[in-house]
This record gives C-alpha cells, sequence and structure tokens, in this order.
C-alpha cells in the first residue's frame, strides 16, 4: 500500500530540520555557545548548493558537499566572534548574523534577490530522479550519518572539552582544553549541519528565496532543539517532529495557529526547560525506567553517561 | 623549574603584583604566604597562564612561557588547584579527572578518539585511590562535601602528571585532621615522586611545616624570603602578620 | 543643503522612536539580565490601544496617555506572569518565552484587527514649516521633542529620586543592595511599569509619525531595540537614547547615500558587528557591564 505523499512530506521535513536543530543541540547544548541564527547557516548552504546546481549545473552531491564546507567555514568565523562575547553579546550577535545574511540573500542578484532561485533540480542516481519516499529515505539516511557522528563526537575527548567549555571554561583550561578552538570547532560543525539541512531542502522544494530563511525560523529551530531537550541527540530528532507537525495539529485553529505555536513554546519552556528527552527530563527517567524494567536499561552508566 | 622575573599584574588601578621576582626550585615545596590581598593566588595564576601579566616574563625549564595560555602551561606539565573547588553540576568525580587524564587528547585527531576506555579509567581510579577518593568515582562532584572536594582538585592536577603542582590554599575549608592527611599527601608527592610544588597557605605552620624554602608577598610585592625559620624570624614579616591578620583575630 | 537638513531630521526623528524603545529595553536589561524581545509587543500593543482611543475621542492627549497605561501594564503582567518564576533557569529560557510572548502579541494584534496596516491620522501640530531651506513637517520635530523630554525626565528619575538610586544600585550589585535594605522586587516593578510605558508612547508616536500602525510593527525593531542598548551600552538610560539617535542618523544617511548597497535595516547589524568586534562591550559600556 502505498503511502500518501502528504506523509511523506512530512517525514522528510522532519528528517530536514532534525538535522538543523542536532546541529544546535552540538553548538548551544554541548558547548553552550548560544546561536540563535542557525536559519542563516541553514540559508547559506542552500544558497550554495542551488547556485552550483541549478545555475552552474554541477552534481546535487557536490553541492551539498559545498554547501556543508561554506557553512562551516562561515560557522567557524562565528566561533572566533564567540570568543569575544559573552552570552546576551553573543545571542544578540546570532541575531544579527541571521538578519544581515537575508538581507544579503535579498538585496544580490546572485542569490536570485527578491525572485529566489528556482528549477532546483533532484539529486539522481543512475538517472532515476530521486523524489518522493525515495527522497526522504536519502534524508534520512544523511540525517543517520550526521547522527552517528553526533554520537562519535559525544564519546570522544571532544564532547567532553565541549561540556567542559559549556559548564567552567576556567577548569576547561585547567585540564588542557584549548577553549578558543573548541567554541570555533562547536559552531563550525552545528554550523555544517545547518548548512546541509539548507541545501537538503532547497533540493527538496526546487525553490528557494531569502524569506525561506528568516530569524523566525531560527527560533523554530531553537524550539525544536529545547523542546526535545538541548543536550540529547534524540531529542532534537523528537523536537522537529513535533514542530513539524503540530501546524498541522493546530490547522483547525485556522488563523490562531501562530498564536498556538507561541503558547507551545511557553507551555514547554516553562514546565520543561531541559525539554522532553534532555538530562533529568521527565520523559527521559520514566523512559529509562520502563527500559530497566525490562532489562534494557542504559548499563554503562558506570563510567559516566556521555553529556 | 618556574621562574617569574620581575612580574607586575595591574586590575584596573590595582596593582595586585608589583615586581615580583622568584623561582620554584626543582623538587623542592616552595610555600607563598602573605596576609589577606597581599596578591598569593593572583601569583599562582600567572604561573599558571590564567593571568598574562601587564610586566615581566615567566620561564618554565629556562623556556619563556608568558604568552602561553593556561592549557598550554598545563599541558606542558604546570598543574593548578584553585581555592574554590570546580565542581560543575551533573559532573561525576570520575569524569573530571577524567578530564585531565585526558590532556593530550584535546587537540588534532585525538579529539574524536573515543574516551571511555579501560586504560584511560584505570588512570582515574589509580589517581582517586591516591587521594582517597575511590569510593567516590560515580558520585557526583558537586554533591560531595568541601574537604572532599579539596581533593578532588588535588586528584584532578594529579592526573595531568605535572611536574609542577601549585596548590592553591589546599586546606582551606578542611578539618584540622584533614588538613593534616592532606600536608601528609604533599609532603609524599614531593618527597617519593619528586614533584616540584608551590603552596599557597592561609595555615602558615602547615605551610612552614611542608616548605623547604618560603617567599612572603604584602601588598603585591615581595617582603622577604629564605629558610622557613629564617623567614619567621624576619621582623619585617612579624610586622605584617601582626599589622594586618593577627591584630585583629 | 536643503537634501542635508531633510534627511537629518528624519533620521532624528526615526532615531527617536528607537531611543523611546531602548529605554525601556534597557531600564529591564540593566536589573533582571533578560533580552525582552517581548518588549516590541509592549509597543505594538500601545500603537493599537492609541489608535482605538483616539478614534473614540478625537483627542491626541488621551491617545498618548492610554497607550502608555496599557503598555505599562502589560510589561508589568509579563515580568511578573512569566519573567518573574524563569529567574533562576539558564539565560535562553526567559529569552525564548520572550520570543514566544511576542509572537502571540503580535499575532494576536493581527487577528483582531486585521494583518493589513491601518491608517492612523493623528490631527496635532502637522504642519509644513521651512527650515534652514528645506520644508519640514513639524510632527518630526514633536517627536524628537518629546522623546528628548521623555528621556530627561528618566534620567532624572532614575538618578535623582530614592528609587531611582536604589535601582542604579541594584543594577550594579543586586545582593549589596538587598543587603542595604532596597526592596528589589518593587524597583523591577517599577522599571517595568515605566520602560513598558515608554514603548507604549513609542508605539504612538510611530503612527503619529508615520500615520499608519501595522500588527508587524514591531518586528525588525525588536531587535534593532537590542542592537541600540548594545551600542549604548547596556542599562544606561542616556546611552540607549544616543545609541537610538544614532542608529537613526546611520539609517538614514547611508539609505540616502548608498540606496543599492543594503536595505536600511541592515545598518543597525552591521553597526552592531562591527562595534562588538573593537568594543565589546558598547560605545558607553564598561567592562564590569558584561
Amino acid at each position: 500500500m502505498p503511502i500518501p505523499e502528504y506523509y511523506i512530506t512530512l517525514a522528510t521535513l522532519v528528517g530536514i530540520y532534525g538535522v538543523a536543530a542536532l546541529g544546535l543541540n552540538i553548538t548551544m547544548g554541548w558547548a553552550g555557545q548560544v546561536n540563535l541564527g542557525q536559519a542563516g547557516f541553514l540559508g547559506i548552504g542552500a544558497m550554495t548548493s542551488a547556485i552550483l546546481t541549478a545555475k552552474l549545473g554541477l552534481p546535487v552531491g557536490l553541492g551539498i558537499a559545498a554547501a556543508a564546507l561554506s557553512a562551516l567555514v562561515v560557522g567557524a568565523v562565528m566561533g572566533l566572534v564567540s570568543i569575544r562575547l559573552r552570552e546576551d553579546f553573543l545571542a544578540i550577535t546570532t541575531i544579527a548574523f541571521n538578519f544581515l545574511v537575508v538581507y544579503i540573500f535579498e538585496y544580490y542578484d546572485v542569490f536570485g534577490g527578491s525572485y529566489g532561485i528556482s528549477n532546483i533540480p533532484r539529486p539522481s542516481i543512475g538517472g532515476y530522479e530521486l523524489r518522493g519516499a525515495s527522497y526522504m529515505l536519502l534524508t534520512w539516511g544523511i540525517l543517520a550519518l550526521l547522527v552517528l557522528l553526533a554520537l562519535r563526537i559525544q564519546r570522544s575527548w571532544m564532547g567532553l572539552a565541549f561540556n567542559l567549555v559549556r559548564d567552567d571554561e576556567q577548569l576547561a583550561s585547567a585540564v588542557g582544553v584549548d577553549v578558543r578552538r573548541m567554541k570555533v570547532l562547536a559552531f563550525a560543525i552545528g554550523a555544517m549541519y545547518g548548512g546541509v539541512a539548507g541545501a537538503l531542502s532547497a533540493h527538496f522544494k526546487g525553490y528557494i528565496v531569502f524569506s525561506d530563511f528568516e530569524f523566525p525560523y531560527s527560533i523554530a529551530i531553537l524550539t525544536m532543539s529545547i523542546l526535545g531537550g538541548l543536550d540529547s541527540i534524540a531529542g532534537a530528532i523528537l523536537g522537529s517532529f513535533i514542530v513539524v507537525v503540530s501546524p498541522e495539529v493546530f490547522r483547525p485553529l485556522m488563523q490562531y495557529r501562530r498564536v498556538m505555536y507561541g503558547v507551545l513554546i511557553v507551555v514547554v519552556v516553562f514546565f520543561a526547560p531541559r525539554g522532553l528527552l534532555g538530562k533529568n527530563a521527565v520523559a527521559r527517567r520514566l523512559l529509562e525506567r520502563m527500559l530497566a524494567g525490562y532489562g534494557l536499561g542504559p548499563g554503562g552508566k558506570k563510567k559516566g553517561e556521555g553529556g | 623549574m618556574l621562574r617569574l622575573e620581575n612580574v607586575s599584574k595591574h586590575f584596573g588601578g590595582v596593582r595586585a603584583l608589583d615586581g615580583v621576582s622568584l623561582s620554584l626550585r626543582e623538587g623542592r615545596i616552595t610555600g607563598i604566604i602573605g596576609p589577606n590581598g597581599a596578591g598569593k593566588t593572583t601569583l599562582l595564576r600567572v604561573m599558571a597562564g590564567f593571568y598574562k601579566p601587564t610586566r615581566g616574563r615567566v620561564y618554565y625549564r629556562d623556556r619563556d612561557v608568558t604568552s602561553l595560555g593556561p592549557h598550554e602551561r598545563a599541558r606542558l606539565g604546570i598543574a593548578l588547584t584553585f581555592q574554590i573547588p570546580r565542581a560543575p553540576p551533573e559532573f561525576t568525580v570520575g569524569q573530571l579527572v577524567q578530564a585531565a587524564v585526558g590532556k593530550a587528547m584535546y587537540r588534532g585527531t585525538a579529539l574524536l578518539a573515543e574516551r571511555d576506555r579501560e586504560e584511560v579509567w584505570d588512570r582515574v581510579h589509580r589517581v582517586l585511590e591516591r587521594v582517597g577518593l575511590s569510593d567516590y568515582a560515580e558520585r557526583e562532584a558537586s554533591q560531595l562535601p568541601l574537604g572532599l572536594q579539596k581533593r578532588l582538585e588535588l586528584a584532578r592536577a594529579l592526573a595531568l602528571e605535572p611536574r609542577v603542582l601549585l596548590l592553591d590554599e589546599p586546606s582551606a575549608g578542611m578539618s584540622p585532621e584533614e588538613a593534616r592527611e592532606l600536608a601528609g599527601l604533599v609532603r609524599d608527592l614531593n618527597e617519593r615522586e619528586g614533584l616540584t610544588i608551590a603552596i599557597v597557605e592561609h595555615n602558615v605552620p602547615l605551610a612552614t611545616g611542608l616548605s623547604h624554602y618560603m617567599y612572603v608577598l604584602h601588598y603585591g610585592r615581595l617582603l622577604s624570603e629564605g629558610e622557613p625559620g629564617e623567614v619567621l624570624r624576619d621582623p619585617r614579616v612579624i610586622e605584617a602578620y601582626l599589622g594586618a591578620g593577627y591584630a585583629r583575630g | 543643503m536643503a537634501e542635508i537638513v531633510l534627511q537629518v531630521v528624519d533620521g532624528l526623528a526615526i532615531g527617536s522612536i528607537y531611543a523611546g524603545i531602548a529605554l525601556g529595553l534597557t531600564l529591564v536589561y540593566g536589573l533582571l539580565r533578560i533580552l525582552h524581545i517581548a518588549h516590541a509587543g509592549v509597543y505594538v500593543v500601545g500603537a493599537y490601544t492609541a489608535y482605538m482611543v483616539y478614534g473614540a475621542t478625537g483627542s491626541p492627549l488621551a491617545s498618548m496617555a492610554s497607550a502608555m497605561a496599557s503598555s505599562a501594564l502589560l510589561g508589568f503582567l509579563i515580568n511578573r506572569l512569566f519573567y518573574k518564576p524563569l529567574l533562576d533557569q539558564p539565560r535562553y529560557v526567559p529569552l525564548m518565552v520572550s520570543i514566544a510572548l511576542f509572537i502571540i502579541m503580535e499575532e494576536l494584534v493581527a487577528n483582531v484587527f486585521g494583518h493589513y496596516p491601518k491608517g492612523f491620522h493623528v490631527d496635532f501640530l502637522s504642519r509644513d514649516i521651512g527650515l534652514a531651506g528645506a520644508t519640514v513637517n513639524t510632527r518630526k520635530i514633536v517627536v524628537f521633542a518629546i522623546v528628548l523630554a521623555a528621556t530627561l525626565l528618566t534620567w532624572a528619575l532614575t538618578t535623582k529620586t530614592r528609587l531611582g538610586v536604589a535601582s542604579q544600585a541594584a543594577a550594579q550589585d543586586a545582593e549589596t543592595a538587598m543587603t542595604l535594605g532596597v526592596r528589589i522586587p518593587l524597583i523591577i516593578d517599577f522599571n517595568f511599569l515605566l520602560g513598558s510605558a515608554l514603548a507604549g508612547l513609542a508605539g504612538f508616536l510611530y503612527g503619529y509619525y508615520y500615520g499608519v500602525i501595522s500588527p508587524f510593527m514591531g518586528g525588525v525593531v525588536a531587535y534593532k531595540g537590542l542592537v541600540v542598548i548594545v551600542l549604548g551600552g547596556f542599562g544606561s538610560v542616556m546611552g540607549a537614547y544616543l545609541g537610538g539617535i544614532i542608529l537613526g542618523l546611520v539609517e538614514q544617511v547611508m539609505t540616502a547615500l548608498y540606496p543599492d548597497i543594503l536595505p536600511r535595516e541592515a545598518y543597525a547589524f552591521i553597526a552592531l558587528i562591527a562595534l562588538l568586534l573593537f568594543r565589546p562591550y558598547g560605545i558607553f559600556g564598561r567592562r564590569e557591564m558584561a
């Protein structure tokens, strides 16, 4: 039985935003560097891939790789900026970054100006064009790869170094961690995830325009991260699912949908500031207790859970 | 081993250190004492790289390390314990020591190496045993009583396998008994493992009992130096302490 | 010459509206260290209150006063209901709530009054006069004068009254202030009332100046306001005022000179990034404020 197109679209979007939210978790949740401009990195990735493929005719795979790279580089620059700034200044600067990126997209023709870029090709393998369910599988495949990378980071010295930088910079440097380098890395890696997500959305929709990357999208991605739990990999995907699906759930409320979205954020942040699957979160503890009941609980606890 | 040459450190208009020259001799315990606000902690932090001196140079084994950051000095083998223990919530005692065991892993491709390996945790447990924290590896560090957190500070420093150990008020907040144990441990580290140690202490008897050589700071300047006995007989030192600390107490 | 005068007058008027918004933000930030994005929602609500009251009474004064009153009440409630319970959470938590409240207010206003801009023509001192060879509408001068007066009043309230001095002390060091018997919650309430009233005033002035208001007029302003308080140094009343005025002037002049490089809204953000790279604590800010 074929799955309706509508569900495939939703599942693809959950995958794309899952990638974006996961990147934000790395920058903000693990390394503690506030980033309120993740949509800007999506934009950089999307524009890079769209220009390379739609305008220059390069293959989509190359476009996505270039998207990752360009976002990584710009992210590293933001990371360098973050070294000089603390909390609120950094928060405002990342907001400013998002606004600026969008203004540049809007004002310069390379990025399609106010008309955007259309006819962005879909990827194809051996002459078979990926669309619908196969594009969804591609999205989730890339998400899976990026989850593996995130897991690797979480269990490595980098993961520990990120957590130390987040919680106590002096302590981090006292044990040999180069705090500045970690901030740059955390920003660059998180931005790279954003760039990949942007490229995936560009090839999914076939058309992008500056307003697709405006600041409210950064807030939506941040909402996903916080909803799921800023320090949880699974949480990023769950958060993406909830935020992508909620407009559909709120659809009967018609014009009050965006109001409900605001209410959702307030309710979540008020009652579960650590997110649904974050450390010590209610849902996580319930889940662990259930799993433990079946003898499946996390056994390696004595070696300390990863960030 | 570690040498300061004419070091000054100013914070805004305040001169925390003013032209201090001193050296930590290899394999010795050097005590640094002085009344409140004398600049003792600032001095240790300049040695460890947390503060850049406003003027003057810092040498480590005849190499100028003035421009190196704290993480680079930690990797070179200069370990600092903080006066107020650093134990962020959600870290276990073991994880904090593990963080220091990994000092060489925070660069290049080593960054992505798996950190929960048997040999890493063996080292963690050896260090914890050394300071008597074996039973606490899985406890959340911030929940421990202050005395144990102070030991954790020492454990984290030792996990760096340092050549120079800088102890900032290690006995503050400890009971007399704990302080005695600590003194034994510090002496042991020096005698058996040949560690070069600098100790900043409020507890003057503890510092004089441990040190081979002492420096006395007063208002950011070096007031006196010498063997512990000499220093304590120095009339300038007696006056500084009587004037500043003991008279009120 | 006439061209320059025109641009400067426009820049001063727009800058005054920015300043009015930034004053409230800086009062809140100085005490609570919350990036109060919802302030822009308070500003929008103020503008629509002014619009309704003006429609009902036809009195500019009643319109302005009602905008200030409704905004003050709203800001006060936001603090009591939403910020107060979240003060011990990580910093991004109240920030998220603030952004969400802003979305909610914006959308509610749009749903109640319609998504499209509404004409709001206040008949008050609105004529063209000659000024150094240019024709200038007196509204612009009125906007400038009112905000300048409000700023001076705020400055006096925060530096010359006992409550204001206490508030300054609390902003510097809450713990010490508390031991000296300063009642922090009272001061926070005071700052929210005052700051939000100023946002309402700015909302009224926006309508008065442009002759039109829209549910989304707070959009970019919400974030530009943050830029202004960074430019002025967090927590400083005069800094916020000057930051707003300077931003208004820079935008106006840059857009007039180089219309094709970037939209006017971009300059605030460029200025911010440039400033933070060279003076990470703001033009007038001190190190301790960060």
